[in-house]
């Protein structure tokens, strides 16, 4: 499954180019090697244990496409790619966790309010994946920064350094988009927008 | 279209977001006109702007490594907080995940809680929790937890607790297997651990079956005091409010599952005191005998509402209730939960000692209070025991001192017993896993059929051993069906161990029939009706019970990713399924009960195992642990016994002869495989054929004792390499040309072993790893050839490797970082400096400083990881896959670190293929691997590290070639 940083960053300039294939390819190579790095990270012995997001995505960066490789367009868009790996990502996690619960072990189902607070979390996660979905038909700027921003942690800073687009705007687009998410989950207006 | 309207409102959202929030309203009146859609759909989105609040404003996983890495929870296993090693996730709610942990200062296991990071970020509310736990770990009471310190590792903050083997009382009811007695005896308990705390001035606050601990001996642990001040809200609600405190629901903690047992005065978040905990203890009281709560309804509200007005349901014994229990709940005993569940404090009982009374006086001759007072006794005994632990604590390293020096002196003494070894099979090659038939007639076994195992069965009184299988497979773990005449085993797939089948083959010959698929081995219950075994199911690594045939496979236990697990055994009684657990070189055996529920460790040596047995009275394992030794890289076994009730693991077998994968036969001992092993350091050509260099090689060393890892020094006049003579691995040197040997190190303790030399090119100095604390990992030692100045130059570091000027040693760090990195150092000091900041380990430095070459590790499903071999141009430079090396192939128990020839061309390393370990080399400039040795049928192992002579033209390894026979140990008692 490892392919070479030349491929990788062959593939991030297709996409960059308009090749939606080239995501399709890339996005699976970015979550094993994500999954892989903290897959070896939970193995090994860290005093300081709560491992980053975007520290994860940086790694996952230099290994796919290293450090002789940097140019920050391939790096915006790896973190674009990986914005959309943990949102597919955290969105199965938590399909998979309602399946479990109402699964036909009900001794297995944790019995404390932790696992209470988590489904419900998920639930939200799904709901909110579903309404992202929709707000991509009008306005998938928006989409992109609320990944950029909620999934993959990035700041308002980086967010624009990725989308190659002013702070400001971020700012501006993040709270129109948190506005729209909102009145979408809460009040589910149907009619247009 | 649709695109298009949205631009126009998203534009106006723009505008009125500009604009003060009271001229919003004129203004949209302006703008849109007419079109009142327009307006409504700008206006409905600045509602929802200033609703939002920080509406996905944090990150929806905190920690996605462990997301990432499959697991349920937040999980840190593996991690270290403070001086506690984090072992295993023992459960996990609200209030944070709860591990198992070894303490390593002390010795011992305790339960660390760690608190979930939403509570430590407001620094008044960690305040008041550290304070409120600081009291109550100064509560000195068997039916409390103790406490053993409140700290902080970084930004986790955690309480590290006596670590309670038992089940919550939540687990217990959900089996409704309580007698009336023994309710009561539990509340009684509780209500004395709550007179205790309260009469320290503290209340618990969150009595609940979840907090309320049973061991097996019947003592009952109260957890958490003090903890729910956590999660509780400053400041009083409106009184008669129960929507107020559903709407603090960012509250964490404080949802459905809690609610149930909150006093009116907690719902109405008014001032709390001790008679609270009385009511709550009422409320499980009353959820023991009726099965169900007294205060019901279908949403937290609702709940709250029935504590705040309603009465108690009535007090009837239910499904789930104690057997048996309807006629016994006395008018007396409902009086008692009734006057704990009043809704004004002041009608309650008024002191937890007055109920314990009420309790202990309802339960008087029922027998309960008589069974319940014996551990106590001994707990305050332990306690007393742990205090003096504690306080000898700063004396302990003189103790190890002592202790280690005796274990040097004593180990090799013979146990007491006459203990006769009779050989049972005497095939050359390894005869492995032997399996006493249940009528006690026949043994099955493994031995080496060309590159595969096979399975034979012998008879006990005599005769020679008749093949069972003779398919193409390999064929491991074969176990007895009840009646004798048939047997399973497990057949891993020819490509990677990992993953395989059950199968089942008469012992009379026939077609094998497969049974079910399996990652690690499989056992029958006594009884013969059911199956366990290991798979990996959707994602999921599974212990699993099912019919004898395959059929109905259901998962007992869920287990954790990233280990390997193996062999899995049932107990006699049929009860506990045992298995082992691995990763890298530490093993584990865990047991879990057969019935599903929590697994249980109970053997953690931090040693490779090998194999393992029931005793016949399902009360205690013997297993094969490298425990003690000191060659790590091919050490020897012992037989060792543990009893599940806890207590050190007992030494049965002593020596460097292997005992391994014991079996019982209870009439007359243990059989187990008894591995011999003879090492000796050859140096083999490389120029001509694998089959040439093999015969063409020179014997270096006769010793009768182990030698491993050598390394040549400059000029290939000495070699210096690791043995065990005296009884330790310690460093020796060997002239080459006379065979003269002298040894440089002189380790004596057992905890310290000491590994693999390597030689620096100028000759000044020999890097080594030396563990120099114990309980701690290895670091990097250097010694000067003369054995003077041994002196540490990285910590946590291993897989030494010089610079060809000898001005640097190149090593991997895996402590405090992301991944394993390149680092390295100058032997006359100063600081390390980062070589590689990507994933990389095993380094070989090109002989012109040109180029870097190392590993990276791959994951797999229940298998050893792939190996990757990449070369960096310059060392700092993008890192290109030279090779790809299944996990399959990396020799047993050895980790692979390639050696560069000097004249920089090749990369030598040791690969197994079908129980045979050749040398291999990798062509630096890229191209495929080519074979240096050819051993043949022989079962060969190469330890470890390797070295090249000067000229390139030779390698030198230490090559070892094993026996193994099935052997009863006649009269060995477990």
């Amino acid at each position: 499954m490892t392919v070479s940083p030349q491929e990788v960053t062959q593939l991030l300039a297709a996409w960059r180019e308009g090749d939606q294939e080239a995501l399709d390819k890339l996005m699976p190579l970015v979550y094993d090697e994500l999954r892989r790095i903290a897959s070896r990270y939970m193995k090994r012995e860290h005093a300081g244990h709560t491992l980053q997001t975007t520290a994860l995505v940086n790694e996952a960066y230099l290994r796919m496409v290293g450090q002789q490789n940097v140019d920050w367009q391939n790096r915006a868009h790896f973190f674009g790619v990986a914005a959309s790996v943990m949102r597919h990502l955290l969105v199965d996690r938590a399909r998979a966790n309602g399946r479990v619960r109402r699964g036909a072990n009900p001794q297995r189902v944790p019995l404390e309010e932790g696992a209470v607070v988590s489904e419900q979390k998920g639930e939200e996660l799904l709901a909110l994946d579903e309404a992202l979905t929709k707000l991509n038909e009008i306005d998938d700027r928006k989409v992109k920064i609320v990944e950029l921003r909620y999934f993959s942690g990035l700041s308002a800073e980086e967010t624009a350094e990725v989308l190659g687009v002013s702070e400001i705007t971020v700012k501006r687009e993040w709270l129109k988009a948190k506005a729209w998410l909102y009145r979408e989950l809460t009040i589910g207006t149907n009619d247009e927008g | 279209m649709k695109v298009e309207r949205w631009r126009q409102v998203d534009e106006l959202l723009d505008a009125a977001l500009e604009r003060e929030p009271s001229e919003r309203s004129d203004f949209l009146n302006q703008a849109c006109g007419a079109d009142e859609d327009l307006r409504r759909q700008v206006e409905s989105l600045l509602a929802a702007h200033l609703k939002a609040g920080s509406f996905i404003e944090q990150a929806p996983a905190e920690d996605l490594t462990l997301l990432l890495d499959g697991d349920q929870f937040k999980s840190i296993v593996g991690e270290t907080l403070g001086r506690y090693k984090i072992l295993s996730l023992l459960g996990s709610g609200g209030m944070g995940q709860v591990y198992r942990a070894r303490d390593a200062t002390l010795g011992r296991d305790v339960a660390v809680k760690v608190l979930p990071a939403a509570f430590t970020q407001n620094v008044d509310r960690v305040r008041r929790f550290e304070q409120e736990a600081r009291a109550a770990s100064s509560l000195n009471h068997p039916n409390i937890i103790t406490i053993y310190e409140i700290g902080r590792a970084g930004r986790a903050h955690f309480i590290a607790a006596e670590l309670v083997e038992g089940r919550t009382l939540r687990q217990q009811m959900a089996d409704g297997r309580m007698k009336l007695s023994a309710a009561l005896d539990v509340a009684a308990q509780v209500a004395s651990a709550l007179a205790a705390a309260h009469a320290a001035g503290i209340a618990h606050r969150d009595i609940k079956p979840e907090n309320i601990m049973m061991r097996p001996d019947g003592l009952v642990k109260v957890l958490d005091f003090g903890l729910a001040k956590l999660v509780e809200r400053q400041g009083p609600a409106p009184v008669d409010d129960p929507l107020a405190a559903e709407s603090g629901g960012t509250l964490p903690g404080m949802v459905m599952g809690t609610v149930g047992y909150m006093s009116p005065e907690q719902v109405r978040a008014g001032k709390v005191d001790a008679r609270t905990d009385i009511f709550s203890l009422g409320v499980v009281l009353f959820e023991i005998l009726a099965g169900h709560q007294p205060f019901r309804g279908d949403s937290a509200v609702e709940v709250m509402n029935a504590i705040l007005k309603e009465d108690p349901a009535e007090l009837t014994a239910g499904d789930l209730a104690p057997r048996g229990s309807r006629e016994q709940i006395s008018p007396a005993l409902e009086r008692v939960v009734r006057r704990c569940l009043e809704k004004r404090p002041e009608a309650r009982f008024q002191s937890a000692s007055d109920l314990a009374f009420a309790l202990r006086s309802l339960s008087e001759g029922s027998g309960a209070v008589a069974t319940s007072s014996a551990p106590k006794l001994k707990s305050s005994k332990r306690r007393r025991w742990l205090t003096l632990a504690v306080a000898l604590a700063a004396t302990l390293p003189v103790l190890f001192f002592v202790a280690g020096w005796l274990r040097g002196r004593f180990t090799r003494s013979a146990p007491s017993q006459t203990v006769r070894v009779l050989r049972l099979t005497d095939f050359s090659g390894l005869e492995e896993f032997p399996a006493i038939s249940p009528d006690g007639k026949s043994v099955a076994f493994t031995a080496e059929v060309g590159e595969r195992r096979q399975i034979f069965v012998r008879l006990l009184a005599g005769g020679p051993p008749l093949p069972v299988t003779r398919d193409a497979a390999d064929h491991l773990y074969p176990r007895w069906s009840s009646d004798s005449a048939s047997l399973i085993y497990y057949s891993p797939t020819s490509e990677t161990q990992g993953r395989g089948a059950i199968w089942e083959t008469s012992m009379f010959g026939g077609a094998p029939r497969r049974l079910t698929n399996s990652t690690g081995g499989a056992d029958l219950s006594r009884d013969g009706q059911h199956l366990t075994f290991i798979r990996f199911n959707e994602g999921q690594m599974e212990l699993t019970v099912a019919a004898r045939d395959g059929s109905g496979a259901h998962a007992v236990a869920q287990l954790e990713a990233n280990f390997k697990y193996y062999y899995p055994r049932w107990s006699p009684d049929g009860e506990w399924i045992a298995y082992m657990r691995g990763l890298y070189f530490d093993d584990d055996i865990f047991v879990a009960p057969a019935k599903g529920g929590e697994p249980r460790r109970v053997v953690h040596d931090r040693s490779m195992l090998r194999g393992f047995v029931w005793a016949d009275d399902s009360q205690s394992l013997v297993y094969s642990s490298s425990r003690g030794t000191t060659m790590l890289y091919l050490p020897s076994f012992n037989l060792w016994a543990v009893s599940l009730g806890g207590g050190e693991p007992r030494q049965l077998t002593f020596g460097e002869i292997s005992y391994v994968q014991p079996e019982i036969n209870p009439n007359s001992g243990v059989l187990a495989s008894q591995v011999q092993m003879q090492f000796n350091i050859w140096k083999y050509p490389v120029d001509g054929s694998p089959v040439e260099n093999v015969r063409r090689a020179v014997q270096i060393t006769r010793q009768t004792g182990q030698v491993q890892t050598p390394s040549i020094g400059p000029g290939d006049n000495e070699m210096v390499y690791l043995s065990d003579s005296g009884g330790h691995s310690n460093l020796w040197i060997m002239k080459l040309d006379s065979g003269e040997t002298r040894q440089i190190t002189y380790e004596r303790d057992p905890a310290k072993p000491v590994g693999v030399p390597v030689w620096s090119p100028d000759g000044k100095h020999i890097a080594l790893v030396f563990r120099s604390t114990t309980h701690a990992d290895v670091d990097l030692w250097l010694i000067n050839p003369d054995g003077s100045n041994l002196r540490k130059v990285g910590v946590g570091g291993a897989n030494a490797a010089w610079s060809s000027d000898g001005r640097w040693l190149y090593y991997v760090i895996s402590k405090d970082a992301l991944v394993d990195r390149l680092q390295k150092v100058s032997p006359d000091g100063g600081q390390p400096v980062d070589v590689r900041q990507d994933e990389s380990s095993a380094p070989a430095v090109a002989p012109d400083g040109s180029a870097v070459f190392f590993l990276r590790f791959l994951t797999n499903v229940n298998d050893s990881p792939d190996i990757e071999i990449y070369g960096a141009r310059p060392e700092d430079g993008p890192a290109q896959l030279l090779a790809r090396i299944p996990g399959s192939r990396v020799p047993a128990w050895q980790q692979i670190h390639p050696v560069i020839s000097p004249d920089g061309k090749w990369l030598a390393l040791t690969l197994t293929d079908g129980g045979v370990t050749n040398l291999w080399a990798l062509p630096t400039a890229g191209g495929p691997l080519r074979q240096l040795t050819d051993f043949g049928q022989r079962h060969t192992f190469i330890v470890r590290r390797v070295s090249w002579s000067t000229d390139s033209k030779f390698i030198f390894a230490s090559l070892g070639e094993g026996n193994a026979d099935v052997v009863l140990l006649d009269g060995l008692v477990p």
